[in-house]
């Protein structure tokens, strides 16, 4: 019965995310009249509704599907008692009292509690962007939301543990998103000089030398006084920032000079912390936004040769750079070892096909990392080739939505800063999304919004703050700007000033 | 411009996950090492290997506590076609794992989770006619060697026998004596075992002077006995002198003096040129494993090696498969049809879900070049080598070997040929039993075989 509701769910997620994939490219394209497009937010939102409710009809499924069968297993003696039904301990313990008398015995509390945060979460976000975030632009959001949805259903079916403690994380992002927007509302934040931005980045990645997390194992995690998390994350965000600003000057070699210091020595420290992912990303971003700058096409060719260059000496001047990339060109050679984790990560896409074995069906237990680094590898498997894809095509919605604000954008700063956030986005997820897949050698880098990871997700939703935060300014400084013509020139009927177009297709908010 | 580039790594993700789902995906879901393959066995019960008459060759027995037992009821007899699981895995086990494993239809997908059963796997209708494969197995008793039995007119593979076998049920307890046993029991000598073909090579070698000689029905030789080439002595079979012969005679009696000066009259060239023009290296797309046959003749060869190669020593090396494919050719008018083994995917009930039909493989040689080979070949059985098989109610058509693989050890002993029944094509059977030339002769073997076959006996 489970597995049936389960294949039906899967077209119908199917069905879901490519309405609502299509409804947004069809505004970012076609950009209808602001009606239409407050029509298409509005479905844009229930379908992610209509995914939530889809999802907790199936964990709740689920949850009687493996208590009945825990209950026989008990029965028939194979299972002891006792050994399952762990619950939150301490004050929870009173709650859950009451609560689980009213709960029918299969359900455990923990799942409703979650479930239930999670939802609160999710309409409260809505209503804050509605009441208190005006002006801020509801695709992004929708977007945002979605891939959020995603990763919650997903995580919940790797592991129910972990899916709570991103609910966590999604609590206190929501938290840091808002602080974040309210602090962008100023205009003093636009004019912290470069340096400051340069400090912070740079004493942000050696942290990792001074507060070594030896739990972990790793050189990219900072551990101080019980907290750890992964500073790159934080790095990315105040680098970009950097990057910005130092490409509003108009000295333009030396810019790029300064720039392509900064950039060479990020990316030593990080190949000294063995995180190539992020290397790769601070390249990129860097390499980008140099072209983006100078506007000249051999910035690109000069970039590729320099990267070519750069990657051939790595290759032989780092072990760990090596067996990366040999595990790339044959993971089957060692593929009980070094190739490991790209294997079992092929077995799952493969089990999973076009449409998926459906959610819960498939068995991705065996690929490592799955909850943060590899988790496409099961979205694939669970849900399908097909609505993977339509995942990185709202990557890239989103990506080529916000490149479109910032061409827009008058104030260099700002437009240097959409763009940067809008490749670090995408460069972020073709890195993860390339690896899972074989197309690229794997490197360890999270995919925004859907992996688990606090740093991650506290850093994606920074950054899509910061975005938000830019395209209210644009629209207050619109609607000022549109206020001050209208007195400057009153009623001139069949004639609109050129610069102000009375209507832009993410008007609707 | 920045955009265009994002988009088309976007497109590139795309394009690479839609070849991975779709070109690489076989071969990665079938590897070794694909930990989802054990979890699919615990949800999906395994098909059925049937017969061409519908009778188990492998099935899935569920016993009462629910555990599953692979069964081969005809245990080794066709132990090298339908393979062994549990430890690794093998034949066709192995080949059509993905079929076997294949929930059969949605239907039943849906009815076994409404009953939480199993699913049943698809089942698999091979063209081995299982009767005659026995009867093959235990002839075959004793000796090493290998039989094929196909039907040149559709490429239906009737019987693949190798001997010395191994009773897949007992392969994960048995395993080390298995492996250690010096004969090679899991060697499928069939379709891998590569044998110096003999005297049935002179099949190429009549054809090739029939390519190359315009006045082959002229050439003639004086048997002594032996022909002496550079200072080598290559005999006749039992030193038996055959006297003046023309091409008819020659590869009735087997004359080796006969085809070995005709090979060296004809040169290296027309030898390997008429091999490679049928074929002979060629693995037929075959559905098994097989290794494909050799031949290594050249220029700088002198000509005792080419007049051993022209009467079948030397250093050609052939399958008994290839050899029934070659004879499978010159049944049917030159015209190969591609060797199957696999007829049908049924669901539980034996509802056919996909069907093979037979189709051209290639044409191998041209009509009268197959008239040509037999009329040589009617010889053989009519008054020849293997006149034994003279007297059938049906036309039987042949060549018989003797391969010597060493000074100490007997000879291998081979016999390729097809019976025509009512006018038609009907079966070709090669045999090939290792040291056999005293004791355990092909020809007998045939007779044996044809007899069972057409109920004779």
């Amino acid at each position: 019965m489970f597995q049936m509701t389960a294949l039906v769910a899967k077209y119908v997620d199917l069905a879901l995310i490519l309405l609502f994939t299509g409804m947004g490219y069809y505004m970012y394209l076609k950009k209808p009249s602001s009606i239409v497009c407050k029509e298409l937010f509005a479905y844009q939102t229930a379908i992610i509704i209509l995914f939530n409710i889809l999802s907790f009809v199936l964990i709740i499924l689920r949850e009687y599907h493996t208590a009945k069968t825990v209950e026989e297993a008990i029965e028939s003696g194979i299972l002891s008692e006792g050994t399952h039904f762990q619950t939150i301990r301490g004050i929870m313990l009173k709650m859950q009292q009451i609560t689980e008398h009213f709960l029918p015995s299969w359900l455990r509390f923990s799942v409703v509690f979650t479930l239930l945060i999670y939802l609160v979460l999710l309409l409260g976000m809505y209503l804050l962007i509605h009441k208190l975030h005006r002006h801020t632009n509801r695709l992004l959001w929708n977007c945002v939301f979605m891939l959020m949805s995603i990763g919650f259903i997903v995580l919940w079916r790797l592991d129910q543990e972990t899916a709570r403690y991103q609910v966590y994380w999604l609590a206190a992002g929501f938290v840091v998103i808002n602080v974040v927007m309210l602090f962008f509302h100023g205009r003093w934040i636009w004019n912290i000089p470069v340096w400051l931005f340069l400090l912070g980045s740079v004493g942000l990645i050696v942290l990792p030398f001074i507060f070594p997390n030896e739990a972990y194992g790793s050189l990219n995690w900072v551990y101080i006084k019980g907290l750890s998390f992964q500073p790159s994350e934080f790095v990315k965000i105040l680098f970009a920032f950097f990057l910005a600003v130092i490409y509003t000057k108009n000295r333009k070699l030396y810019s790029v000079l300064v720039a392509g210091a900064v950039t060479g020595f990020m990316a030593l420290v990080l190949l000294v912390q063995r995180d190539l992912g992020t290397l790769l990303i601070f390249g990129i971003l860097a390499w980008m936004m140099t072209y983006d700058y100078v506007g000249k096409g051999y910035v690109l060719w000069g970039g590729l040769i320099l990267v070519a260059v750069a990657g051939y000496a790595a290759y032989h001047l780092f072990e760990h750079v090596q067996v990366r990339f040999d595990i790339w060109l044959d993971p089957w050679e060692d593929v009980n070892g070094q190739g490991y984790q790209i294997a079992q990560s092929l077995f799952a896409i493969t089990d999973g096909g076009f449409f998926g074995t459906g959610l819960f069906q498939g068995s991705p237990g065996y690929i490592p990392a799955r909850t943060t680094d590899m988790i496409f590898a099961v979205i694939v498997e669970e849900f399908g080739g097909v609505f993977a894809i339509f995942v990185l095509l709202i990557y890239l919605l989103m990506f080529l939505f916000v490149m479109e604000t910032g061409r827009r954008e008058r104030n260099q700063f700002r437009r240097n800063l959409l763009v940067a956030f809008g490749i670090l986005f995408m460069t972020q997820t073709f890195i993860i999304v390339g690896g899972v897949i074989k197309l690229i050698p794997l490197t360890g880098v999270t995919l925004p919004f859907i992996s688990y990871g606090g740093s991650s997700l506290l850093s994606s939703f920074i950054t899509i703050g910061i975005i938000e935060a830019v395209i209210r300014l644009y629209r207050i400084d619109r609607e000022e700007a549109r206020k001050h013509a209208r007195q400057q020139a009153p009623a001139r009927p069949g004639r609109g000033k050129g610069s102000i177009r009375p209507f832009e297709f993410d008007d609707p908010f | 411009m920045i955009q265009w580039i994002f988009i088309l790594l976007s497109f590139t993700l795309i394009v690479w996950l839609g070849k991975i789902l779709i070109v690489d995906r076989e071969e990665i879901v079938a590897s070794d090492y694909n930990p989802l393959t054990e979890e699919k066995m615990a949800e999906v019960s395994r098909g059925a290997i049937l017969s061409a008459d519908g009778k188990y060759l492998a099935y899935t027995d569920v016993a009462e506590d629910g555990s599953e037992i692979r069964r081969y009821p005809y245990g080794p007899a066709a132990a090298h076609v339908v393979g062994y699981i549990g430890r690794g895995q093998s034949g066709l086990e192995a080949i059509l794992s993905g079929v076997l494993m294949e929930p059969s239809t949605l239907i039943s997908q849906l009815q076994s989770w409404a009953s939480e059963e199993k699913v049943q796997g698809c089942s698999v209708q091979t063209t081995l006619n299982i009767d005659l494969q026995s009867y093959i197995y235990d002839q075959l008793d004793g000796f090493q060697g290998a039989v094929v039995v196909s039907e040149p007119s559709t490429g239906k593979i009737l019987a693949l026998v190798s001997n010395p076998s191994f009773d897949p049920e007992a392969i994960v307890d048995d395993w080390e004596v298995i492996i250690n046993d010096e004969r090679g029991p899991l060697y499928a000598r069939a379709t891998m075992g590569l044998y110096p073909p003999g005297s049935t090579f002179k099949i190429i070698t009549a054809l090739a002077m029939y390519r190359n000689m315009p006045d082959w029905k002229l050439y003639s030789y004086e048997c002594g006995g032996e022909l002496l080439v550079d200072e080598q002595v290559i005999m006749c079979n039992d030193h038996r002198a055959h006297g003046y012969m023309e091409i008819e005679d020659a590869f009735a009696y087997s004359c080796n003096g006969f085809f070995g000066k005709a090979g060296i009259d004809m040169g290296w060239a027309a030898l390997v040129g008429t091999a490679s023009y049928v074929k002979l290296g060629n693995d037929f797309d075959f559905i098994l494993d097989q290794n494909t046959s050799e031949m290594h003749l050249s220029e700088t060869d002198v000509d005792s090696m080419v007049a051993q190669t022209a009467m079948g020593q030397g250093e050609t090396l052939v399958t008994p498969f290839a050899m029934n494919m070659l004879t499978a050719a010159i049944a049917n008018d030159g015209v190969l049809y591609q060797p199957y083994l696999v007829q049908a995917v049924t669901d539980a009930k034996g509802g056919v879900l996909r069907s093979v039909e037979p189709t051209i493989w290639g044409t191998v040689m041209t009509r009268p070049e197959a008239d040509f080979l037999e009329n040589l070949m009617r010889g053989v059985t009519e008054y020849g080598t293997a006149s034994r098989l003279s007297d059938y109610p049906y036309e039987v058509y042949g060549k018989t070997g003797t391969a010597q693989v060493g000074e100490e050890e007997d000879s291998h002993s081979w016999f390729t040929g097809y019976t025509v029944k009512d006018g038609k094509v009907d079966i070709v059977i090669t045999i090939l039993v290792e040291n056999g030339a005293e004791t355990k002769q092909a020809v007998p073997l045939a007779d044996a075989i044809l007899s069972h076959f057409y109920g004779l006996q």
